[in-house]
């Protein structure tokens, strides 16, 4: 029985009874128990403590995290330019280098998904895995629309065959539903919502609810029915949630149904104070929470319970992306 | 016959017996009600009371499984006593989450102690939630400090514990 042991009154088992009831809130802590002792290291690290962990927390991931950027730094300013994309996962640091785009472009935007999107992944351990990137590529001339799609287990890019007008994109809003990816645009067309569908690889437009919208105010999310979201927060305060209606029987106004409206004053985290300028800056789509910026902070609000929770201080925010995930102690350190 | 109510007893490891409703101690305790299942045939014919020996578990331990026993398992008292109600705090998740709170506000061996009473007697919602009290014990507690509360021997080498901090120093 020579070798480190365990402490005297606790078991391997219990060890890993107590462990695995860690709050995933603060991976830290998992990290730091793995640097205890080799056992415990050896525990933690493996994979079947991984399965564990995430069966038995196995409800919205925390947020760990986000990024958030004012405005793009590293941008020719009018030129066209040679994109070269890199995808970065967070959890891991690990960083793929895609290859270049087949065109020049000034404005675009882009998704990444998981190659089994819409096929029952639920993206709690498909990190690593195959993924598809989608650029959405406008000209501010004759605001064309094209369409790029990467294929990491392709290795290529491949282009839609269709070219739009009408719709100008930059680093602005997408959600993914099924195997759709819909964007909105940042300049004006804000009546047009681009969806991409990755089945066909075709591109068309959808026309957003009649609201009234402003820049940063609104956004698409996925309901809970698989239906695409659209919501606004308007100078009421009030978020307004549509839905693009699914059932052919029910008639709705351009085919979108009001569902709901929440009070955002009512977010009782948010204070009234704060409340003259809200916008919303991000979304985590597959868990129906989005981020809203205001001079107090950010906050996300759950789409379901309507509760807000400050999540960061700043508001010199253009845009977040949001890290939701579970993380235990890596294998690497094994 | 059958409205009395059944009491079983449980002697410590240090010799201390207990009264406990059958009923609820049956309904709470998985290796309790085997052995109770286990007596019931020499039972039937006789008046004595059953009294179950749990050598793994002490008098100061077993008393405090039994207070978390009778508030939790025990419909009667539940209903009984709307207190428990009163005082709930509209986010509590469940009426006797506070009595909860209090029960694992207990130095850290009581609580493995606990912990191991829990696991013997296989009561599911103790061993939850005193499991869940120790790992909440790791909240802000430095490398060492854990090191220190669970007993644990530093066996990393100098070197090695350099290359860990080094690759995870976000954590720290």
């Amino acid at each position: 029985m020579a070798g480190p042991r365990l402490p005297p009154y606790l078991t391997p088992e219990l060890v890993e009874e107590i462990l695995l009831r860690v709050s995933p809130e603060d991976p830290a802590i998992l990290v730091r128990a793995s640097l205890a002792c080799k056992p415990w290291r050896r525990l933690l690290c493996d994979p079947a403590f991984r399965r564990r962990y995430l069966a038995f927390h196995r409800r919205t991931p925390p947020l760990l995290g986000f990024l958030h950027y004012r405005w793009r730094v590293a941008r020719a300013s009018r030129d066209d330019v040679c994109l070269v994309l890199v995808v970065w996962e967070p959890a891991t640091g690990k960083r793929k280098w895609l290859p270049k785009l087949p065109t020049r472009c000034s404005r675009y935007t882009v998704a990444v998904l998981c190659a089994l999107h819409g096929h029952g992944c639920d993206h709690l351990e498909c990190c690593g895995g195959a993924f598809f990137a989608v650029l959405v590529q406008s000209g501010v001339i004759g605001r064309s629309v094209r369409v790029h799609l990467y294929s990491s287990e392709a290795g290529s890019w491949s282009t839609s065959p269709d070219l739009l007008s009408g719709f100008v994109v930059d680093s602005n809003w997408s959600t993914i539903i099924g195997n759709d990816i819909y964007f909105v645009s940042t300049f004006g067309s804000w009546d047009q919502i681009l969806r991409y569908s990755l089945g066909n690889n075709r591109i068309c437009f959808l026309q957003a609810p009649a609201a009234d919208k402003f820049l940063g105010h609104f956004f698409l999310v996925p309901m809970e029915d698989g239906s695409l979201g659209f919501g606004t927060i308007g100078a009421t305060r009030r978020l307004c949630l549509w839905s693009r209606n699914v059932d052919p029987d029910v008639v709705a106004e351009a085919g979108w149904v009001h569902r709901r409206t929440i009070d955002i004053e009512l977010c009782k985290s948010i204070p009234i104070s704060v409340m003259y300028d809200v916008q919303v800056v991000g979304s985590a789509d597959d868990f129906g929470i989005i981020f809203v910026a205001t001079v107090d902070g950010v906050f996300t609000i759950d789409l379901k319970s309507s509760r807000a929770k400050k999540v960061g201080e700043t508001m010199a925010c253009f845009k977040i992306f949001p890290f939701m995930t579970f993380y235990t102690p890596d294998s690497r350190l094994s | 016959m059958a409205s009395e109510k059944k009491v079983v007893f449980l002697r410590s490891s240090d010799g201390e017996a207990f009264e406990v409703s059958e009923e609820v101690i049956s309904a709470a305790s998985v290796t309790i009600k085997g052995m109770i299942d286990e007596e019931s045939p020499s039972r039937a014919d006789t008046a004595a009371t059953t009294t179950l020996a749990i050598p793994n578990v002490t008098a100061a331990t077993l008393s405090r499984v039994l207070h978390y026993v009778n508030k939790h398992f025990d419909a009667a008292a539940v209903v009984g006593r709307p207190d428990d109600y009163i005082f709930c705090a509209p986010g509590d998740e469940h009426p006797l989450a506070r009595f909860d709170d209090d029960f694992v506000d207990v130095d850290n061996d009581t609580l493995i102690d606990l912990v191991h009473a829990a696991e013997y007697l296989h009561i599911k919602k103790l061993f939850d939630l005193t499991c869940k009290a120790v790992a909440d014990k790791l909240k802000g507690r430095t490398i060492d400090q854990i090191r220190e509360t669970f007993g644990i021997v530093n066996d990393y080498t100098v070197e090695e514990e350099v290359e860990v901090y080094r690759e995870n120093s976000w954590a720290f």
